[in-house]
């Protein structure tokens, strides 16, 4: 009898955090794979709170019908820029759709998992990239801001260690304590591209702002790539894509040094258009500013036609603020194929590294943390306690 | 039986909160050998042997002073000038100086990489900061520490291999030639002087010949003070010396004097 209650205490304890948690809640502690095949096979992603997927489960539906309307209404218009949910996708030409009309089998799961090859991508030499062939389909994305899908590979060099150290030494000296931790500017993070254009060699050109970013390219059954064009990021690269398609890369620093700008109008809600209407920016400021943002607009779409011969803005996937996949190909419909999605775990990474790359946490004796600690001690002659302060007051 | 199960899980709970506490908080102390040290550098710190003297000495069981407008003075004044039997926060001196990175090797040693060399001058600034005590002790001083010693956020020259550091000096004074007056009759002036590189009469060759010169130059104004009849004492020094011709000091010294005819101190309440 007693068992019974405590059987049935448990079921209930568990089934209350499953209805109101949902799973939001069992994500963080299950493990990847499992959350990854929840979300294939019931369509249930880690966002949703119990109620809605047990609605979704039930067929009450929260499963949206492909609709482009409908799709856009899932992009918030925000300071930073137009900020996407998890169900969309971006397409060409500033569009939108829902992750299931461009790719099939997705999840945002197991990023982190061991790839299999990793060979370092040197940036190109000069100022320009090998331009498309005639008849090739020009496919562009970018992203901007952050995906949140971590690789677990890092990469970083002298200065990032350097202020690290500096880090370590402020901590110490304020409480005494070791906490370590990588700064998450030096994670490569995962953007994922769906190409679904199959009738002719895709030219891909990936756009990235700040940050370490792998661009997870998943082709549609039949499609091919001609060549995959990376600019800025301070570190980029690729996935899955298949070893003889050349990958041309320019971080951000040298491409900026280049004329290779990206700029974009500005969404309706941004920063500079909400400081404009209160004030902060003052009328003729403004006038001077748009006109600069129009001329830097105009400079980046000639920049872009002349070195792959479409427009900027009208190829442009995703651009938004945040968001995990954009999709290049025919705008989504019946008769568009699926891309499939292929995951890290096993994938061949390209990357262009700083001084040293890592897989975070698996040499803990000459890792990162290793690493900081160890010219600390250096520094320091051998003994972290002459790193404490204070006349004790 | 339901209420127990909830109890047994309530209380389930709490154990593991706690626990998990715990055990943040040990995985994030320093390795044992580290806290040792670092706990005997603080006592070492908070009770130097020239304080154990001031503390045998005793301190003044006012902890209030009249300003001349006859209104309190603030207290972290009061305590910088009464509490001579222990560091206070008030009472500091503070330099900035220039220095070249080479002065923070020892024997044998080379010059990190580029990168590396504002954060090695920011740990090894206090090598340099113990010297800078020594001129202090030698004029009016009767203990002084290192309170900090850090480089300034980059100030790395590449150029002169040189960075600015700053380095707070806490410190107590010798017991001056004259006994405190009553308290409550007297009260607290103060005042600043400095000099700069164009009163030099010849360039100050190094930092630690500034913070003498300074030291020296403020004991005579209080010994002038003094010699008045009023006890004085050095409440705070601020030196910068960016290079032998570019040095100045100034200092802030407090002195008590009668009460002005007709004032009478009210206490405060408390």
């Amino acid at each position: 009898m007693r068992f019974g209650w405590i059987l049935a205490g448990g079921v209930a304890l568990v089934l209350s955090a499953i209805v109101l948690g949902g799973p939001r809640l069992l994500a963080p502690v299950l493990p990847a794979g499992a959350m990854a095949w929840v979300e294939r096979t019931t369509g249930i992603t880690a966002d949703q709170d119990g109620l809605s997927a047990i609605l979704r489960l039930a067929g009450w539906g929260t499963r949206e019908k492909p609709d482009p309307i409908l799709a856009a209404t899932h992009v918030r218009d925000s300071s930073d820029g137009w900020k996407p949910d998890n169900k969309l996708a971006g397409t060409p030409g500033g569009g939108a759709a829902f992750i299931e009309e461009v790719i099939d089998g997705y999840t945002t799961y197991g990023t982190d998992a061991a790839p299999g090859k990793v060979t370092t991508l040197a940036p190109v030499d000069g100022c320009s990239f090998t331009p498309p062939l005639a008849g090739s389909f020009v496919g562009h994305a970018a992203i901007r801001g952050n995906t949140g899908l971590d690789t677990g590979i890092i990469s970083y060099g002298d200065i990032h260690l350097a202020a690290a150290v500096q880090g370590l030494v402020n901590q110490y000296r304020l409480n005494g304590t070791l906490r370590k931790s990588v700064p998450s500017a030096l994670r490569y993070e995962v953007f994922d591209i769906a190409v679904t254009e199959t009738e002719r060699p895709v030219y891909l050109v990936l756009e990235t702002g700040a940050g370490l970013r792998v661009f997870n390219i998943h082709l549609a059954r039949g499609a091919t790539l001609e060549r995959v064009v990376l600019i800025g990021g301070d570190q980029t690269g690729v996935a899955n894509v298949p070893a003889e398609v050349p990958v041309e890369a320019m971080p951000r620093d040298k491409a900026a040094a280049c004329g290779f700008s990206p700029f974009y109008p500005l969404n309706p809600g941004h920063l500079f258009f909400q400081s404009v209407e209160i004030g902060a920016i003052k009328p003729d400021e403004a006038e001077v500013r748009l006109a600069e943002f129009a001329a830097m607009t105009a400079d980046w779409e000639a920049r872009f036609r002349a070195a792959f011969g479409a427009g900027a803005e009208e190829t442009l996937s995703g651009g938004w603020y945040g968001g995990t996949l954009a999709a290049v190909g025919p705008a989504p419909g019946t008769d568009t194929p699926l891309a499939d999605y292929h995951p890290m775990r096993g994938a061949d990474l390209r990357l262009t590294v700083d001084q040293y790359i890592e897989f975070e946490g698996q040499a803990k004796d000459q890792g990162f943390d290793a690493r900081v600690k160890a010219i600390a001690l250096t520094f320091a002659r051998g003994d972290l306690r002459n790193l404490r302060q204070g006349a004790g007051f | 039986m339901l209420v127990r199960f909830i109890l047994f899980l309530g209380v389930s709970l709490i154990g593991l909160s706690i626990g998990a506490m715990g055990w943040q908080y040990w995985k994030n102390l320093p390795a044992a050998s580290e806290t040792a040290a670092v706990e005997a550098a603080e006592d070492e710190a908070a009770a130097p042997p020239e304080q154990a003297d001031a503390v045998a000495a005793g301190a003044p069981v006012q902890n209030w002073l009249i300003s001349p407008g006859g209104g309190l003075v603030d207290h972290r004044e009061v305590k910088a000038f009464l509490r001579q039997d222990r560091f206070v926060e008030s009472r500091l001196a503070t330099v900035t100086l220039r220095a070249p990175l080479s002065a923070l090797l020892v024997t044998g040693e080379k010059l990190p990489a580029e990168a590396y060399r504002e954060v090695f001058a920011d740990i090894r600034a206090p090598m340099l900061a113990t010297g800078l005590c020594r001129p202090l002790l030698a004029e009016w001083a009767a203990s002084c520490a290192v309170d900090r010693a850090v480089v300034q956020e980059g100030s790395y020259d590449a150029a002169t291999e040189t960075a600015v550091l700053r380095i707070t000096l806490a410190f107590t004074q010798k017991p001056g030639a004259l006994p405190l007056p009553d308290l409550g009759r007297a009260a607290l002036f103060s005042g600043t002087s400095a000099f700069g590189a164009a009163d030099l009469e010849a360039p100050v060759a190094s930092p630690a010949d500034l913070v003498a010169l300074a030291a020296r130059t403020a004991g005579e104004d209080c010994a002038a003070r003094e010699a008045e009849g009023h006890a004085c004492r050095i409440l705070g020094l601020s030196l910068d010396w960016q290079g032998p011709a570019e040095a100045s000091a100034s200092w802030r010294a407090a002195w008590l004097a009668p009460l002005p005819a007709g004032m009478y101190p009210a206490p405060p309440l408390y």
